[in-house]
């Protein structure tokens, strides 16, 4: 059903649920901690916040079930009331805050005896139940024995309290030192990297734990810091002794997640709408593992990706209040919805014939374009063509030859070929390695050698940096070839098969911003939420990143970057989640060629994906996903079948870059012309018109060079990559004022958005006046030549100006224009200074469309 | 300052004596008053004391003056005619407790209490290992030791009464809380890194009868370097009774709380709130019904209202203030006023104590450091500054100096006041202080000096550097000491292997010529014939003496001789221990400059070696997150180390100081030899793509670590600069040819005449043509200077500064220019405040006023190494 009225719509919204609502039993983690993160309470603002609110504090959008709830269990510290009163629930101080009936800062959230209240209200008359555990959890407890109440007692005395003040703090929670953690009974037998048990239930001689705080053998002293009082040892000894016991999934103890939510499902699959104020009630479904579904409408967040689109509002009753497209976005537990919403830009059907395209690129975009009612702008003019992909594919302003050449071309199929010719020019090479340059964080400061002052290491290593992805490119080696010889490198070599400055960066001091920068770069996943808290608007928890990171800890990954600590660690096999789409067994001491596995496998839902999309994006300076870093279920692509079919096809061809450049030049999306029609003025994101957009720093800095080369030298000009700012002085220009000016990335952070592409005024004043565009025009080689050579065709002279700036011919009343002023001028050499200044100042020179 | 450590100073406070006695006293029954413990019976600092002496100069009103061995900050205590002090190795390997006679000065007793087999924090030059002030009752004494143990001490016998030594945490910088007790219980507080908890025993047998641990705990994160800094803290807890409630005020890192005494329950706690604060010293005070404390490096005070309970910040706080508020010292109340010092600058503030309104807040003036607490008598305040500086305010709402002295000693323990006298402890001395007295001037004037002067029991171990390195390295990833502690360790034992080589007490055999020598001018100065002076100026000349007297000697011995001289040099307070080993070294290298390379000489030539093993700590420490980059670069730089790429390790590449002098042969350079230098010259030719000019030098800057070779080659020489990168293009661009241009050198590839941009400390820039004025090389009679200066900052950059000198302080000890006042109006370039002064260093700014200590170190230089004190006096 895609098209939902108004009533229908209304009719919905009145019957739902009523299920989650009226539950005899709310659950902590399906109802609960949802409500609380809707209501608001679990946000940054109130008790989400790191210190909590008013002495509470819950997980920020909640996602550690066992903090909440021991934080909802314990006493208030001001109030001396039990934030959940048992006995008396609605004595509760959550109750009774909530609605306001006592002092509540946050105000009044809920009103008595809403749902909201019965559900909480009830879920405190049941006993007020924590998580249950995890199906997965429950294997790993299912083999301990049960124990005796007075062994549970000593444990919860004497034992617990001295492991928490002693040993959580690297065996705690999330710490996981030595690959030991101590949060439950199955993790100390389970043990760590250490040959030999860590405890032997019953025989404490033979625990390594007893041994290690004995203090006998002097590689193996726990605490490290001091010996334990004999009593202290004591007490573990006759734990040890007991059996160790331990209580089964006592609320305390962490578990690393509670049910497993499947996926959430929605209805209706897309809104369409077709005039203001049309609304749609939003119903979602969770799928629990063991099949479980459960409609959590009422508790889940909506967010609007666009509003000038579409309205949310909190029960998910959409509304559209303009045209386009977008999605609402619907988060509950650790899943996400994003729900697709239409509605057409124009009342026509526009005229198109999907199966007239060849290209698949253009079918799927027509497709979308079809639903939306635009018709795409015709196809762009050849000098725009070859000014437009020999920017996009080569960072570099066609010659005036080859302008001429092409335009006198009227063979058919010389916009292919021109596709092909490029993708062997060692530009080419070099314009997408400083891309893949960008994406990988070739930064000359971050790989400096520490006591790097006098020499220039830093440069010449970035150097070989650049050097060593150019040669891949330029054999078209295949892309995920090329990620290997970069992620499998051997951080202790120099550059060879790999290339392993990625891994000795500076920047790269802990496991977590090692598995961050590698997200970054070969995932397009940006981690840095999810290092603290839960992700507000995405899938990923804290314990994703933990066990992400985890493949990068230094125990783990110990090859040579960094000094072993001791001898021999045996890695005992870890199984590590990657971030949920997979997990892996590591085996020995290197997690790289495992990641690696898992990124070539098909089925990888980002490494093939982000690195198409960032291709895409090259072209149509939007990605079908953009930002081209956010891979999330919260930030869907805006043609899905698009990326989806790309993805699989440059798999198809074993990652082959020539292959993915060819394929999107060649398609008449990208070749339209920017010149926008009645229906598609509106259109950014659905590739129905070239969209103009500023040329990269790197290459404004090459084309200002190229204008007023001499001829002689306008070759080596467009070639010496020694000298080309796409090329080696890539490394060499970052942080100068051109390139800031210009949005050239530092490449010191993870992030796409480091390059700047926007226009600003500052740009413009840079052109007018700054040193560097004096200095090129003082110092043109051409002018020289002109003046040199007394050139008196004045018209030649025009037209070669305007085939260096703008890549064509100038029209009649241009070149009458430009005639008039050097007739005028005093000089040749004013006059053409004159001249060339005004044509970098205009938008033809400024903008790639 | 940088250092965490200020803290750690003790409030030193001195008590006035008991109350009853202090009315009637007379020099008769002097004994009978009792300065018991820290901040002196009462632990406020006040004294009902009269008639004390307003003068202090080291030798004016000195009763007597006793020497007190080894080191230790922890203030006198009196009780009935004797007075007691702790003190340590410096190593920290043995505690001592001292008792002095009252009268006479004798030493008593001299009680080794513990060895300490793994002294904490061997190394820090920011708190002793005996800073916690004893306590001391009627026939007992309680020494404490923080973690290395408390004793209990028979006060006639000097017997052990008890002792406990499982009472435990790391404090990092060595402990300094002090023990306070009431009738039946001895509170001792253990504020550590790793565990925070106060304990009381009990007096009679040393047991504990609770033990609390610190229960707040703030989430601010201190800087990864160090882990758990804001754990620790240095206070002394102050015992009250408020209302009829009895309570233990105990200051921690993070928060200051109030423990019932006899049981240990907690009874409230107020958190010093937002900001990264701990190293809290101050020990409570109360007075109108309030606590008055404050909350160490995050310098608030706060007027607490004791009657609160649990956490009782936003309840019971009556006032609190940031302004004038310093770290260390605590403050003082008299009356209705509440005085405090603060840390650095001696700015002193005056507030009413009830309410907080500032009185005033005024200048001591000079340059002060203060970490010792005020004290007050009869109507006068009294302020020590480290500096030496001894003063005396009016204690009234009006600021007025009475007193202000300039001492040659260090304060950084509290005074204890006893009758009408004081006793005073410096870094060296105990004095008792008295009117009506006068002793002769001290021969030991070594006291800028933390140690009393060699001789006196191992205290500079000449350890092997390799091993110590070892076991710095250890001590930091034990977390004992930070990674730049542990570098500024190291280098000072680098720094100090020469000289400490001198000092070994080993007689060699043969060494006739300086022996003669020496013994002919000690006769000199005997019968007056030359000062002790000029004798020793001669014997230096000989012993580094470009000349060795006989060639054949060995130069091994002459310079054991000349070390011994240096010793006794010290010792005699002729000059510091710091110039005796400078000295020591540059006679060291005038040996080796005349033999060559000068593989001869006994002493290992350490520059290669140690610098190659700096630059793996450092890298360590970089790699590792314990330092930033540019801070180990600063350090490597500031360690003389060139950066010679990895492969050229060890062959042959030049390091360090030794090569100039003696006009090493540059025909050995290889590599990348530093050059850290500013060069000024004119602009021949530029390559902005490649980041490549060529100039004509005018002229280079050369300070200590620079080789004056390169600076003699290049100099009217064309040289190429290479490696300009970032912004600095931008720069070059906008040089024209022919223009001047200043630029800041890492190194010098000789082969290619090539000099190297550097890339920390940059300065690539267009600058005035070259004139020796302007860019501060010193007039001729100006060189060799030592002493205070003061005048407006021109520039700063790279932690050096050029200065406009607008007069001459003082003229030190070692100065040798001829006429000190020629720079008068002039510019100078000052050097070498990394580390000590890099925090003010970063607040400076051009047409600041400052004054420095400068030290021209060799004349050959054009720049002046920075010393003694520096400080901002206006902006």
């Amino acid at each position: 059903m895609k098209l939902l009225g108004p009533l229908l719509s209304v009719l919905m919204a009145g019957a739902s649920f009523g299920a989650s609502r009226d539950i005899a039993t709310p659950d902590f983690q399906k109802h609960v901690v949802p409500l609380l993160g809707k209501l608001g309470c679990s946000s940054a603002k109130c008790h989400g916040s790191f210190q909590g609110q008013g002495g509470f504090r819950l997980s920020l959008f909640g996602f550690d079930f066992q903090q909440d709830h021991a934080a909802l269990m314990a006493k208030d510290s001001s109030e001396k009331q039990n934030r959940v009163n048992l006995k008396s629930p609605k004595q509760s101080l959550i109750l009774l805050k909530a609605t306001k009936s006592v002092k509540h800062k946050g105000g009044e959230i809920i009103e008595p005896d809403s749902w909201e209240y019965r559900l909480l209200h009830r879920w405190i008359q049941s006993g007020a139940p924590g998580t249950t555990i995890h199906e997965s959890e429950r294997v790993r407890l299912k083999n301990q024995p049960e124990f005796s109440a007075e062994g549970i007692q000593f444990f919860e005395k004497k034992i617990r309290p001295l492991l928490e003040a002693n040993c959580y703090e690297c065996h705690g929670f999330n710490e996981r030192k030595g690959g030991l953690q101590l949060n439950s009974r199955s993790d100390v037998v389970l043990g760590g990297d250490s040959d030999g048990s860590v405890i032997v239930p019953g025989d404490p001689d033979k625990s390594l734990l007893i041994k290690a705080i004995r203090h006998t053998d002097p590689d193996l002293q726990m605490p490290p810091k001091r010996k334990l009082e004999p009593k202290e040892i004591a007490d573990l000894e006759a734990w040890v002794r007991m059996g160790a016991p331990w209580p089964v999934g006592s609320g305390t103890v962490p578990i690393k997640s509670g049910k497993k939510l499947v996926r959430l499902d929605y209805e209706p699959k897309e809104l369409i709408y077709q005039k203001n104020d049309d609304t749609a009630q939003i119903r979602i479904i969770a799928h629990w593992e063991g099949g479980e579904r459960e409609d959590v409408t009422d508790l889940t967040r909506f967010l609007t990706k666009d509003d000038t689109v579409v309205k949310v509002d909190e029960t998910g009753l959409a509304q559209s209040v303009g045209k386009g497209d977008t999605h609402v976005v619907a988060l509950y537990d650790n899943g996400i919805a994003a729900i697709p919403v239409l509605r057409p830009l124009t009342d026509n059907q526009p005229q198109l014939n999907v199966a007239r395209y060849t290209n698949p690129i253009d079918r799927f975009v027509a497709s979308k374009l079809i639903k939306l009612g635009i018709t795409p702008s015709e196809i762009c003019t050849d000098a725009e063509f070859l000014r437009r992909l020999s920017i996009d594919l080569t960072g570099t302003l066609p010659s005036p030859d080859e302008v001429k050449a092409f335009l006198s071309d009227n063979s058919r199929d010389k916009r292919n070929r021109k596709i092909q010719e490029l993708l062997k020019r060692p530009a080419y090479a070099a314009w997408w390695t400083n891309k893949l340059c960008d994406f990988t964080g070739c930064n000359p400061a971050s790989i400096n050698s520490l006591l790097e002052v006098a020499t220039e290491e830093g440069y010449r290593k970035a150097s070989q940096w650049y050097d060593w992805i150019y040669e891949k490119i330029s054999e078209n080696e295949s892309y995920a070839d090329l990620a290997e010889g970069i992620i499998l490198a051997n951080p202790g070599h120099g550059v060879g098969q790999g290339m392993p400055y990625f891994w000795t960066r500076q920047s790269l001091k802990e496991p977590k911003d090692t598995a961050m920068s590698v997200a970054h770069s070969f995932l397009g996943i940006q981690l840095q939420c999810a290092e603290c808290h839960k992700h507000p608007f995405d899938q990923w928890t804290q314990n994703d990143f933990v066990d992400f990171a985890g493949f990068f800890a230094p125990s783990v990954f110990n090859d040579g970057r960094r000094r072993k600590n001791s001898g021999n660690v045996t890695v005992k096999t870890t199984k590590l989640s990657l971030l949920r789409s997979h997990t892996v067994k590591l085996e020995g001491n290197d997690p790289r060629r495992p990641i690696m596995d898992w990124l070539r496998q098909k089925d990888n839902p980002w490494f093939a994906r982000s690195f198409v999309n960032r291709v895409w994006a090259g072209y149509f300076n939007v990605g079908i996903v953009e930002p081209t870093d956010e891979f999330t279920p919260s930030n869907p692509p805006s043609n899905p079948e698009l990326l989806n079919w790309l993805t699989e096809q440059f798999i198809e061809s074993n990652y082959d870059m020539k292959w993915l450049h060819r394929q999107i030049a060649s398609s008449q999306t990208y070749q339209r012309s920017w010149r926008p029609n009645e229906t598609n003025a509106q259109d950014r994101r659905n590739y129905s018109r070239a969209i103009p957009r500023r040329i990269p720093a790197e290459v404004i800095y090459d084309a200002m060079k190229q204008v007023t080369a001499a001829p002689g030298k306008l070759e080596s000009v467009r070639t010496n990559l020694k000298r080309r700012g796409t090329g080696h002085l890539s490394m060499r220009m970052a942080g100068t004022h051109a390139m800031k000016v210009f949005g050239k990335p530092d490449r010191a952070t993870n992030c796409d958005c480091e390059r700047v592409n926007e226009p600003t005024l500052l740009q413009s004043i840079f052109l007018q006046n700054d040193p560097l565009v004096r200095m090129r025009l003082s110092e043109s080689g051409w002018i020289d030549e002109l003046v040199k050579n007394k050139t008196t065709d004045k018209k030649k002279i025009i037209q070669e100006a305007w085939l260096r700036a703008f890549n064509c011919y100038p029209s009649i009343s241009e070149e009458a224009r430009a005639m008039k002023h050097l007739e005028q001028a005093k000089s040749i050499q004013e006059g053409m200074e004159d001249l060339l200044w005004a044509l970098m100042n205009t938008k033809e020179f400024i903008l790639n469309r | 300052m940088k250092s965490i450590f200020k803290n750690i100073t003790l409030c030193v406070v001195i008590f006035a004596m008991s109350i009853l006695s202090s009315v009637v006293l007379g020099k008769d029954v002097k004994h009978f008053f009792n300065w018991n413990q820290f901040r002196g019976p009462n632990g406020d600092g006040v004294s009902t004391s009269s008639n004390l002496p307003t003068e202090f100069s080291g030798t004016k009103n000195v009763q007597w003056r006793t020497a007190i061995h080894d080191l230790g900050w922890s203030s006198p205590v009196v009780w009935e005619g004797q007075v007691w002090v702790t003190t340590a190795r410096e190593d920290g390997s043995e505690l001592f407790a001292l008792c002095v006679n009252l009268e006479t000065g004798k030493i008593m007793h001299d009680i080794k209490v513990f060895d300490v087999a793994n002294p904490q924090n061997e190394w820090s030059d920011l708190n002793t290992h005996a800073t916690p002030t004893p306590i001391v009752e009627k026939g007992r004494i309680y020494v404490h030791f923080g973690t290395y143990g408390t004793a209990c001490l028979d006060t006639q016998t000097g017997r052990k009464i008890w002792e406990r030594r499982d009472l435990n945490c790391d404090h990092r910088v060595r402990p300094a809380s002090s023990p306070v007790m009431d009738k039946n219980l001895l509170f001792l507080t253990y504020d550590g890194v790793d565990q925070q908890f106060i304990a009381a025993l009990e007096k009679a047998t040393g047991k504990t009868r609770w033990l609390t641990k610190r229960t707040y705990k703030s989430g601010q994160e201190p800087p990864k370097s160090k882990p758990n800094d804001n754990r620790k803290s240095y206070a002394t807890p102050t015992l009250i009774e408020h209302n009829g409630r009895k309570q233990l005020i105990s200051p921690a890192a993070e928060a200051t709380y109030s423990y019932d005494p006899s049981s240990g329950r907690e009874l409230w706690f107020i958190r010093h709130g937002k900001g990264y604060g701990y190293n809290v010293t101050c020990r409570p005070i109360y007075r109108h019904g309030l606590v008055f404390t404050n909350s160490g490096i995050s310098k608030n005070l706060f007027a607490i209202d004791p009657s609160g309970s649990g956490d009782v910040t936003d309840t019971h706080i009556r006032w609190t203030t940031r302004r004038g508020v310093p770290n260390i010292p605590a403050p003082l109340v008299v009356g209705e006023n509440l005085y405090m010092i603060g840390d650095s600058g001696g700015m002193v503030s005056c507030l009413d104590a009830k309410t907080g309104r500032q009185l005033y807040q005024e200048r001591l003036g000079g340059i002060q450091n203060h970490w010792v607490s005020p004290t007050y008598a009869d109507g006068k305040i009294y302020f020590f500054s480290r500096d030496g500086v001894f003063s005396v305010i009016e204690a009234s709402s009006e600021f007025k100096v009475l007193f202000k002295n300039q001492s040659d000693t260090v304060f950084v323990s509290m005074p204890a006041i006893a009758g009408d006298s004081m006793l005073i402890r410096s870094n060296t001395h105990l004095y008792r202080i008295a009117k009506g007295y006068q002793v002769d001037p001290l021969p030991v004037v070594a006291a800028k000096q933390k140690s009393a002067g060699p001789g006196k029991g191992g205290k500079v171990p000449n350890k092997d550097l390799d091993a110590l390195g070892q076991r710095l390295k250890a001590a930091v990833k034990s977390g004992k000491m930070t990674e730049a502690e542990a570098i500024a360790k190291w280098k000072e034992a680098v720094a100090g292997k020469g000289g400490a080589k001198g000092k070994g007490t080993k007689e060699e055999k043969g060494k006739v010529d300086l022996k003669e020598l020496a013994q002919q001018l000690r006769e000199a100065v005997a019968s007056g014939k030359m000062t002790q002076k000029e004798a020793f100026e001669k014997l230096s000349e000989a012993a580094a003496g470009r000349q060795p007297i006989k060639k054949d000697k060995p130069p091994k011995v002459d310079l054991d001789e000349y070390g011994q001289q240096l010793k006794k040099a010290v010792e005699n307070g002729e000059m510091t221990e710091e110039e005796a080993i400078a000295k020591y070294k540059e006679a060291v290298e005038a040996q080796k400059g005349g033999e060559g390379t000068g593989s001869k000489i006994g002493t290992k030539p350490s520059g290669k070696v140690d610098l190659q093993k700096l630059g793996e700590e450092l890298k360590e420490a970089v790699e590792s997150g314990k330092m930033t980059k540019d801070e180990a670069i600063a350090e490597y730089i500031k360690a003389g180390g060139s950066f010679g790429e990895g492969k050229d390790k060890g062959e042959g590449k030049v390091v360090g100081k030794g090569g100039g002098k003696g006009g090493n042969a540059k025909g050995g350079v290889k590599g990348r030899p530093n050059f850290y230098s500013i060069v000024i010259g004119r602009l021949k030719s530029k390559d902005i793509e490649l980041g490549e000019f060529t100039m004509q030098v005018d002229y280079a800057t050369l300070n200590r670590y620079t080789s004056k070779w390169i600076k003699d080659e290049i100099i009217g020489k064309t040289v190429r600069v290479s490696g300009v990168s970032g912004q600095f293009r931008d720069n070059l661009l906008l040089i024209k040819k022919g223009q001047t241009l200043k630029v800041r050198t890492a190194g010098y590839l000789a082969e290619s005449k090539t000099l190297v941009f550097a890339h920390k400390f940059n300065v690539l820039e267009r600058a005035l043509p070259f004139d020796p004025e302007a860019h501060g090389v010193p007039p001729k009679d100006f060189r060799g200077f030592e002493g205070g200066l003061q005048g407006k900052i021109i520039e700063v950059g790279g932690y050096e500064v050029l200065m406009e000198v607008e007069k001459v302080m003082s003229v030190g000890k070692g100065n040798k220019a001829t006429v000190p006042n020629s720079i008068k109006g002039k510019r100078v370039r000052l050097a070498g405040f990394y580390p000590q002064y890099e925090k003010l260093f970063k607040e400076l700014r051009p047409t600041d006023i400052i004054q420095i200590g400068a030290r021209h170190q060799d004349a050959v230089f054009d720049m002046f190494q920075v010393q003694g004190d520096l400080v901002k006096i206006e902006e």
